[in-house]
């Protein structure tokens, strides 16, 4: 899967319509939806090096609301991405933070040995 | 605002002719204290920080940690904030400044946040807002209720992380 760079999400934020909004010293993309919703993204990443498939995933769910195919579409158009966008990126399996932080924090495992380990697995 | 709400209530004039008095009930006393106007059409409630703090601690933050190809990246999905790093501390420092920027501008901005998806996100921020900078980090590591650890024990010791002033 081809994955972005912030750049990327920087050019589609301009392209699908989001305002750049420079607020208590912290500069950030703000999209207001039809139905109220409200989409948020900071900006203050700026390169041109791409992310895991994994935080790609997770931007284009969380903060874009936009399906991988619409993200690319936005970018090869220029024109914003209709709404709802789907399908959704599925939600990752992570891991509950109060147990990595525990397994790190308590038990001394490094983040190899946490990323390593299944979720579900270092929950129970 | 019905003239029978359980709670000592003061006019606002009476307020602000004895506002020292006032504070020290609430600070002192920990009464929270009503205090009305127009007839009770308007309304603000005071309440010492610490005991609002201690009312919020049942809103607690999901986190989650995704680890991918190197990188990790901690998600609080409801909020729309993401963190990222290369190690667990990074992630948590970096979603740790994003939650932070927003609380600001949320309650920078409330009336705009109060009309959108965003409304319910209040008691939350606010848990945030009163917790001290030095304590915000284990806020993310909250543990759910009746949980206390992959094998139970204490609760872990978590770094701290730099406070964005004015959080």
């Amino acid at each position: 899967m081809r994955t972005a760079t912030w750049q990327e999400i920087e050019e589609f934020c301009r392209k699908d319509g989001w305002l750049l909004i420079r607020s208590t010293g912290h500069s950030f993309y703000r999209k207001v939806l039809p139905d109220g919703t409200v989409l948020e993204t900071h900006v203050s990443f700026a390169g041109q090096k791409t992310m895991s498939a994994g935080r790609f995933a997770l931007v284009l769910r969380t903060q874009l609301k936009v399906s991988q195919e619409d993200f690319w579409g936005v970018l090869r158009t220029g024109r914003p991405a209709a709404r709802p966008s789907v399908p959704l990126p599925p939600a990752l399996s992570g891991m509950p933070a109060w147990v990595a932080g525990a397994l790190k924090y308590q038990f001394g495992r490094s983040d190899e040995e946490i990323a390593a380990m299944d979720p579900a697995a270092a929950e129970a | 605002m019905s003239a029978t709400v359980p709670l000592p209530a003061i006019d606002f004039s009476d307020a602000k002719a004895h506002l020292s008095d006032v504070m020290a009930s609430v600070v002192h006393q920990r009464q929270p204290r009503l205090v009305r106007r127009h007839r009770g059409k308007e309304a603000m409630l005071l309440v010492p920080p610490d005991d609002l703090a201690r009312a919020l601690r049942t809103f607690r933050f999901d986190a989650s940690v995704i680890h991918s190809e190197g990188e990790t990246t901690v998600a609080l999905e409801q909020f729309g904030v993401l963190g990222f790093g290369k190690t667990l501390e990074e992630a948590l420092a970096d979603a740790l400044e994003e939650l932070r920027a927003y609380a600001q501008r949320y309650f920078a901005d409330t009336a705009f946040y109060a009309k959108t998806d965003r409304a319910g996100h209040w008691p939350w921020l606010l848990r945030l807002a009163l917790t001290p900078p030095e304590q915000q980090t284990a806020l993310l590591l909250d543990p759910p209720d009746g949980s206390d650890g992959p094998t139970g024990g204490s609760a872990p010791d978590v770094p701290n992380t730099p406070s964005v002033p004015g959080a």
